[in-house]
Parts: structure tokens; C-alpha cells; sequence
């Protein structure tokens, strides 16, 4: 497969502002080549690694106010989980990883709306790393790790509001 | 299994409610992935971190809650027991963040605000 030209990603708002205050503007991003794949290769591509399905079924879920979305229930363990990490790895203190839990926790519904992350792909090739096939949500999809990714090389886009 | 989330630490437990609720995604949407496929799978992949370990033996563990509790497979769960589900595992989370060392759910309204004014909606597209 010939190199991407753009990376998408879609992350929940409270994501994103945890990252830019908190990791020094730094994002974790599992991203994909496509932002919704062509019939040919969404045959390989479950929802949960497609960016364009996972910003659909977030938006709606926020525009719901459905309390009990999988999908923000999901993104919330996701945060927590990150904010473990984050201490372990030394980025944070326990306390900023207090105020983390203590915020993601409280998060409203609205606070889980999508956006829309946006990157040329030789911009960050440096930082992706591919997820191992065992790890993808399905073996046959194209999926890309970002561990640390600078605010710089990514715009932000909410697609719909 | 539940009472296992109880003594885990948070980090694996955000990773075992991550996990379950992936494997719920997928069964629902394949319509025919299975139990022993998903055990399989975390049997056969390679975890270096112990805490990874913990999340998915977790997380697997809360599956097979979950299909005993019901008594049928994850992929014939219906719409609403998923989201019981999800609900229920929502629930542990929070009680579980709850009892962090430090936790302040005043100051983490506070936050939450602060954050909402430093980050307002971004440029839209259509």
C-alpha cells in the first residue's frame, strides 16, 4: 500500500483538553488512513476503527444525552486508563492524575462530543507506530498508534454541531 | 468476577471496561463472535505489562458474568442489555475512580469548567 496522504482520528472533546493541559499539548491518537473507507476496504473495518463511524455514533449518542452510551462509557475508561499510564510514565503527578479521574468521572454527556482529528500523514509519520495485528480491531484493517503526538502537526475539526 | 474489580486498580479496570465494552461492539456487530474466540484471543496475545494482563483477564471475566447472568450468548444480546450493561460498568468505574487517593469530585467540577472556557468549540466544517 502506497503511504497515506492524511491521518484522521476522532476523540471526544474531553480528550483533547485533557491532552492539551495536561500532557504539555501531547496526544495519544489511534488513527486510520481513512476517514470512512471505500466499500472495498470497509469489508475489513469494523465501526470501532473507522473514524467517520466512531464521530457518527459518539455525535449522536451526545446529542441524545444518552447517559448510558457504550461508546462514551468506553472513552471514559480510555481517559482513566491514560491518566494511569501518564503517572506511571512520569508526564503527571498522582494529584494531576486526581484531578483527571476527579474531572473525567463528572464529565457530562456533552463534554464526550467528537472532533475530528486531521493530519498529513508526513508530518507525523515519525511518531506513528502500526498496532500490532493482534491488537487491531480487526486483522485486515490499516490502524496506526500515536503515542505523543504535538498539537502543531493536527488540525481540529468539529464536523457537525 | 465483579468483586475481582474491586481489589484491581483503577488503570485495570479502565482497561477490563475498555476491553468488555469492545468485545460487545464486535460481537454485536459480527453477529457470531463467541466467548471462546475472545478467550482465545487473549490467551494467544502478547501482554507485557502486568496491569495489561490483569485488565484482560478482567475483562474476560466480566464477559463470562455477563453471559452467565443473562444466560445467552454476547452476540444475541439485545440493544437494551447492552446498554444495562454498559450502564452497570459505567457504574463500577466511577465507584471505583471514587475511591482513588486524592479524588475530589468538587474540584474536578471546577476543572471541568476551567476547561470548558480555555477550550471552546472548534471551527466547524459541513
Amino acid at each position: 500500500m502506497p503511504a497515506p496522504l492524511i491521518l484522521y482520528s476522532t476523540n471526544s472533546w474531553i480528550a483533547f483538553a485533557v491532552s492539551e493541559r495536561f500532557f504539555k499539548k501531547r496526544h495519544w491518537v489511534w488513527c486510520s488512513p481513512f476517514f470512512r473507507p471505500s466499500d472495498t476496504h470497509a469489508a475489513g473495518m469494523p465501526p470501532s476503527a473507522i473514524p467517520g463511524e466512531i464521530y457518527d455514533r459518539l455525535h449522536d449518542d451526545v446529542i441524545r444525552g444518552d447517559r448510558h452510551s457504550g461508546w462514551i462509557a468506553k472513552n471514559k475508561a480510555g481517559l482513566i486508563k491514560g491518566a494511569e499510564c501518564k503517572e506511571r510514565d512520569g508526564v503527571i503527578s498522582a494529584s494531576q492524575k486526581a484531578e483527571i479521574i476527579s474531572a473525567v468521572t463528572n464529565a457530562e454527556v456533552r463534554d464526550f462530543r467528537p472532533l475530528l482529528y486531521v493530519m498529513p500523514y508526513q508530518r507525523v509519520k515519525r511518531w506513528t507506530k502500526e498496532v500490532p495485528t493482534n491488537e487491531r480491531a480487526h486483522p485486515l484493517s490499516i490502524e496506526f498508534i500515536i503515542e505523543s503526538l504535538p498539537r502543531q502537526t493536527f488540525d481540529v475539526v468539529e464536523v457537525r454541531r | 468476577m465483579f468483586d475481582a474489580l474491586l481489589t484491581a486498580t483503577s488503570g485495570a479496570v479502565a482497561g477490563a471496561v475498555s476491553r468488555a465494552l469492545t468485545e460487545l461492539f464486535e460481537t454485536y456487530r459480527s453477529g457470531k463472535r463467541t466467548l471462546d474466540e475472545i478467550r482465545d484471543e487473549v490467551g494467544h496475545s502478547k501482554i507485557s505489562m502486568p496491569e495489561h494482563e490483569t485488565a484482560a483477564t478482567l475483562a474476560v471475566g466480566i464477559l463470562e458474568e455477563i453471559e452467565a447472568t443473562k444466560g445467552k450468548a454476547l452476540s444475541a444480546l439485545t440493544d437494551r442489555e447492552r446498554r444495562q450493561i454498559s450502564r452497570a460498568l459505567t457504574r463500577i468505574l466511577e465507584t471505583k475512580a471514587a475511591k482513588e487517593p486524592l479524588y475530589d469530585k468538587k474540584a474536578g467540577a471546577q476543572i471541568l469548567e476551567e476547561l470548558r472556557a480555555e477550550y471552546p468549540p472548534m471551527a466547524a466544517a459541513s
